[in-house]
């Protein structure tokens, strides 16, 4: 459906290099990445606001890197959503039916989007800037997917809106994907939304790809430290040192890693006396708790630092016992071996590390 | 005690001069303006000029500056449109240069600018101008060139900063909506930068129409031809036709009155 063939482009000091990408129809690809990473300058140049230096863009086998934005047949969601300030609700949704055909189907297509959106309340209103956040962005959807657009491309439509109407919208936009077939390319850099919409997963640094494939296997096994920390992944420690604190299963070498990986929901703490036999001895420094989760923050052999996620009964457990020692254990299959990025880390450091 | 009762009474003195102070200005500069408009009617009366209104001369310097101001001003937008847009929304090399080029008009005087207008007619394109296209040098054409540069420049400022108020990405995606360029410029960008057309339209004729320096250098004083509302106050005032004279100052004075109120309900509509 959608091919980025080796897509370069520069804009001032920025480059983005050689990006490939593919995305098939009705399927949706989520560009992850942190600000400044290149995410709306690849969107940009996939949907032909902005010229590349090399490469092309291919949408069902037609390049259309040299085609005029208005004959692609794609729809484009800014993050601002850009409703137009000085029109009604009816006419910003029903603007894109400009042919004399889509204008003669205008009352049939209105109908069908609005009642997707459940937004017949707003037809008209007369002054956009009176709409809440949730149903600026359910116009918008509705303005973009009423001329049946072969791609929709969302530049962090879902940025500025609180939890619960990004959550409604996000079960929306998945259940129309199905319904309409849609194929979506979505740039984001909340883990959540592309974890909830996408199956394949691009995550952008400097400019580059750095980590592209299914949804489930960049987000179980990053292959850098980099990417790691971008996925939120806590415990990141050098191999070596993660050995000498008696983690005897952590291998000594995996095809060049350096270091390794533990999420903190994978690490399990018992008492001292109890636990399995592989497991080490660690110092319990403190409890943070996190609304139905606690963090349980411990200091290893060696001074090395862990988080373990714990839900409120164990929380509750290590909170009423008198000793700060506890013992740690990770399931060998837990473990993700990473490499380190060639350019050094894209990320503060992380707090464990 | 005694030290803060002495802090609270210092920080209510200050603000009460600082208050002092904005009342003074604003109040002296309203009180210039009142004072002028005042002198106007107080050396001639009301009947005096109203009665020169009645003039055939005076009618046509009025009826010549409305004609020149608004075909100069008129035309000015078309450029003016295109130019400021370019300068707005686009980044090339040269742009900031081109920027100050179109400046020079609001900065240097009139006279200037109605000089540098002959000096062009005088030269071999300008010439071949005059003789095979139109005449502009002491003919009403010169007088709507003159109006043209001086509404000009101050229209392409006004509305460079309307358009660099309007958000881009609206036009983007007017583009992915299925519109051309002219489309989304048509549909989207000038009904948003209507006010600001409004507001550029009116300030340039309202400039075009009071200017006399340029006008007076590239067309003369020729009376009954191109002795527009300015001109012929010098010449009705040279003349010791004081009623005349104060008549076209205070038919000058409502025009600005009007072009300024028009100018403020234009900005307000693009604030609401």
């Amino acid at each position: 459906m959608i091919h980025v063939d080796n897509l370069n482009v520069s804009v001032g000091n920025f480059n983005l290099h050689g990006v490939n990408l593919e995305l098939r129809e009705g399927g949706c690809l989520a560009i992850l990445g942190p600000s400044g990473a290149g995410k709306t300058l690849l969107l940009e140049t996939a949907m032909g606001a902005r010229r590349p230096n090399r490469g092309r863009v291919l949408i069902n086998g037609r390049n259309i890197t040299d085609l005029p934005p208005e004959l692609r047949r794609i729809a484009y969601i800014p993050q601002d959503l850009a409703l137009f300030p000085h029109l009604s609700v009816r006419r910003n949704i029903t603007f894109g039916l400009t042919s004399g055909a889509a204008r003669r189907g205008t009352g049939e297509a209105l109908d069908r989007v609005v009642a997707m959106f459940n937004i017949e309340h707003l037809l008209n209103r007369r002054v956009i800037g009176t709409l809440s956040g949730g149903e600026k962005q359910r116009v918008a959807l509705a303005r973009a997917l009423i001329a049946q657009p072969r791609v929709l491309f969302l530049d962090e439509p879902f940025a500025a809106l609180d939890a619960a109407t990004r959550a409604d919208l996000l079960r929306s936009l998945r259940s129309l994907r199905q319904t309409l077939n849609i194929t979506l390319f979505l740039v984001t850099h909340d883990l959540d939304e592309a974890c909830f919409l996408a199956e394949e997963v691009a995550i952008m640094m400097r400019g580059r790809i750095v980590e592209y494939g299914p949804r489930d296997r960049v987000f179980r096994q990053p292959r850098t430290t980099a990417v790691a920390r971008f996925l939120n992944i806590r415990n990141i420690l050098p191999i070596e040192q993660f050995r000498t604190t008696g983690f005897l299963s952590v291998k000594a070498s995996h095809d060049g890693c350096t270091h390794v990986a533990v999420r903190p929901e994978d690490v399990t703490l018992t008492e001292w006396d109890d636990g399995p036999s592989d497991a080490v001895h660690a110092r319990l420094d403190a409890l943070i708790p996190l609304g139905s989760r606690t963090i349980a923050e411990l200091t290893l052999p060696g001074s090395l630092r862990l988080e373990a996620m714990l839900n409120h009964d164990q929380a509750a457990a290590l909170g009423r016992s008198a000793s700060d020692r506890v013992r740690v254990s990770i399931p060998t299959g837990s473990m993700i071996y990473l490499s380190t990025d060639a350019g050094g880390p894209a990320y503060p450091a992380p707090v464990l590390s | 005690m005694a030290l803060a009762g002495g802090v609270v009474g210092g920080m209510k003195l200050s603000r009460s001069l600082f208050a002092l102070s904005l009342a003074c200005g604003l109040g002296g500069a309203v009180s210039l303006v009142l004072m002028m408009l005042a002198a106007q009617i107080g050396f001639a009366g009301v009947r005096a000029p109203i009665a020169a209104l009645g003039r055939p001369d005076i009618q046509h310097a009025i009826k010549l500056s409305l004609f020149c101001a608004t075909i100069a001003a008129g035309l000015a937008m078309l450029v003016a449109i295109p130019s400021a847009y370019v300068l707005a929304r686009y980044r090339f090399p040269g742009r900031i240069l081109i920027d100050v080029l179109l400046d020079i008009p609001i900065i240097i005087s009139p006279i200037a600018i109605g000089i540098t207008l002959l000096l062009m007619f005088r030269s071999a394109p300008g010439s071949w101008v005059q003789e095979h296209l139109l005449r502009f040098v002491f003919e009403v054409p010169g007088i709507i060139l003159a109006q043209f540069i001086i509404a000009l420049a101050l229209q392409i400022r006004v509305l460079k900063a309307t358009f660099e108020e309007i958000n881009p990405r609206l036009e983007q995606v007017a583009r992915y909506l299925g519109c051309g360029p002219w489309a989304a410029m048509w549909r989207v960008t000038l009904p948003l930068a209507r006010p600001g057309m409004v507001a550029a339209l009116l300030l340039g004729w309202g400039r075009a129409i009071g200017d006399y320096g340029a006008t007076v250098t590239i067309a003369g004083s020729v009376k009954g031809k191109t002795d527009t509302i300015p001109i012929s106050i010098v010449l009705n005032w040279s003349a010791v036709r004081i009623e005349a004279a104060v008549a076209l100052v205070m038919v000058l004075t409502s025009i600005a009155l009007l072009v300024l109120l028009a100018v403020r309900l234009a900005a307000g509509g693009s604030r609401t």
